[in-house]
């Protein structure tokens, strides 16, 4: 199953416990997989066409008349309203749930429009925002869930669109603000967050295989708010930490994390992330490779690392 | 020199018959009618010298907008009546000030109501006072605004919610924009989705009051014919003097009534009552000068 059709899933189904959530689209439906609440719940579900502004505030007015509402559309588009975002949704605090689909590099036949590298950045630095970026369909229908149910206020949840191979289990527990640790270790820990997570779980094999090191991998799901005491705590276990992400590591994951650790416990860290605009490509694993962001390319650049901290 | 200034506010509560779009043909105005709108311009007069009020206290006050606008608002509050409380958000009216650079008549109509102290007036635009756009948290305040071009979809989403809670045509969203406002894209995103899903309980009014912040919108951007634009994708148009209660009043009865979207374009002069901004269509106000209003 896709992130998009696990997310699409969880939609129907808080649908069928939830009379009070309605679902907007921007002429997405069937991309987002939100089509499938509509055709279930079709009067509950509105389709405002191709405006991402309007979108935003319909759903804003929803809210504010005692409404749950999602509002779909792809994470790149989503952003062309990120001024509704802010001084509508952001400064009342409403109960507006954002869907971004085919973030990252996931709309990779399309090119770098519908690409979206910044939407971390742009919605981590909202006040009253809560940001979460599942790591594979598993996690992203927990979000969903744990989302609508246990976050009263506004939320943006980047999903990609297909990629995503599955790394957590269906018991792994989700907690928003609580990181999950996927691989335990000594020697360093890469923070990660996204389907690139399975690239960085593939990069701590490699590095264990090749070089004998330990590597941590947390699945820091949630950027905000970040749980800061496990960046903490794996700081002072491994002395190094890495960020991986499919985003600018400006303002993103790795911004994030830095912050953390400029304030709490100074650590050495490596971010990794987009090198620049992606590009259509055939698969999302060229874009990865154009980007340093395979596995092989990961374990590599942290190689090179590890020998100017160790030394 | 009080007293001439008085008389000129007094007088712009007054019929003006200065339409400047289509013609509006109210209705036979009946004796009781006739006494509600003296009241209504006992009202309006009290709005504008609280509007003053605050111009004497911040010269960034935009007294320009928000006379323009006062008859509007005195119309809807204090002819119509609006609904403000409710046992559920969709079993109340909503006002959502669009246009919110005119919140000191919102701020002016709340003390009306008793919402507002008065001298919480002297406290706009202060670091423990009253927020210079409209801002939620304020009592009687529906919706945060201050961004233009945002209203209209907001209030689309509460209509929507009233057809969901079947409270459709029982209560209605009344959102207030300003012509230069038109120039957002996103009004115009709100207008076809209200017209596209019928959304009945939706009121727009469009205060055209011929400026926005750098001039005459003729001169920054020709605004076409705005009845045109409304009702080419499926608003009904009503157009209204803005300065005149029985042409507003019966605009407003009949955008209500209508089982669609209904939009208002009512026709104001900027500055409306005080001489010296409406002869420019100017803004803003100097202090020393508005203090003269204040009683």
């Amino acid at each position: 199953m896709t992130m998009r059709d696990a997310v699409g899933r969880a939609l129907v189904e808080l649908g069928e416990e939830d009379p009070d959530m309605v679902v907007v689209t921007a002429d997405v439906a069937r991309s987002t997989r939100t089509s499938w609440f509509g055709e279930k719940f079709p009067e509950r579900f509105v389709n405002v066409g191709i405006g991402e502004q309007d979108l935003v505030d319909f759903a804003a007015g929803l809210a504010l008349a005692g409404k749950r509402p999602w509002a779909a559309a792809f994470a790149m588009f989503m952003m062309r309203a990120w001024e509704q975002i802010r001084n509508t949704i952001d400064r009342m605090r409403l109960n507006v749930k954002l869907l971004a689909t085919h973030s990252g590099f996931s709309d990779h036949s399309d090119g770098s429009s519908h690409q979206s590298l910044e939407d971390v950045a742009l919605m981590r630095v909202l006040h009253n925002m809560v940001v979460v970026v599942p790591a594979d369909a598993l996690e992203a229908y927990k979000a969903v869930r744990a989302l609508h149910w246990d976050v009263n206020g506004p939320a943006y949840l980047r999903v990609g669109r297909d990629y995503s191979p599955v790394i957590t289990e269906p018991e792994t527990p989700f907690r928003i603000g609580n990181a999950n640790i996927l691989r335990d270790g000594d020697d360093l820990a890469i923070v990660g967050c996204g389907p690139i997570l399975y690239q960085a779980l593939r990069a701590a094999d490699i590095l264990e295989k090749k070089i004998g090191v330990k590597p941590a991998v947390i699945d820091m799901h949630t950027i905000k708010p970040i749980d800061r005491h496990t960046i903490v705590k794996y700081a002072q276990k491994t002395g190094f930490i890495v960020t991986v992400e499919e985003h600018y590591t400006r303002g993103g994951l790795g911004g994030a994390v830095a912050e953390v650790l400029a304030e709490e416990y100074p650590t050495r860290i490596l971010m990794i992330g987009a090198r620049g605009y992606g590009h259509s490509a055939r698969s999302i694993e060229d874009l990865y490779r154009a980007h340093c962001l395979v596995a092989e390319c990961i374990a590599k650049r942290i190689e090179e690392a590890l020998r100017g901290v160790k030394n | 020199m009080s007293r001439r200034l008085d008389a000129r506010l007094q007088e712009s509560g007054g019929e003006s018959n200065t339409l400047s779009g289509g013609e509006a043909h109210p209705p036979p105005t009946t004796r009781a009618e006739e006494m509600k709108i003296s009241e209504l311009r006992d009202i309006a007069l009290r709005i504008r010298r609280r509007i003053l009020r605050m111009a004497a206290v911040d010269k960034s006050v935009h007294a320009g907008a928000s006379l323009s606008v006062t008859d509007i608002l005195v119309a809807l509050y204090f002819g119509i009546g609006v609904r403000l409380e409710g046992p559920k958000p969709t079993h109340r009216d909503w006002v959502i000030l669009s246009k919110g650079h005119a919140v000191p008549a919102l701020y002016a109509i709340l003390t009306e109501l008793g919402l507002l102290e008065e001298a919480e007036l002297d406290k706009i635009r202060t670091i423990d006072g009253l927020e210079g756009h409209p801002d939620f948290t304020t009592p009687g305040v529906d919706v945060s605004t201050g961004s233009l071009g945002q209203g209209l979809s907001i209030g689309a989403g509460i209509a929507y919610a009233m057809r969901l809670d079947g409270t459709e045509g029982k209560y209605n969203v009344f959102v207030i924009l300003g012509d230069g406002e038109l120039d957002e894209g996103q009004v115009w995103e709100a207008a076809t989705t209200a017209a596209h899903l019928r959304l009945r309980s939706l009121v727009a009014i469009v205060d055209v009051n011929g400026f926005q912040l750098d001039g005459p919108t003729d001169k920054i951007k020709s605004k076409g014919s705005i009845a045109a634009r409304w009702s080419s994708i499926g608003w009904h148009v009503v157009e209204a003097d803005g300065h005149s209660f029985k042409s507003l009043l019966s605009a407003l009865e009949e955008a209500i009534a209508y089982p669609g979207p209904a939009v208002v374009l009512a026709y104001t002069r900027r500055g409306r009552g005080l001489g010296i901004l409406e002869k420019t269509g100017g803004q803003h106000v100097n202090p020393e000068y508005a203090k003269q209003f204040i009683e």
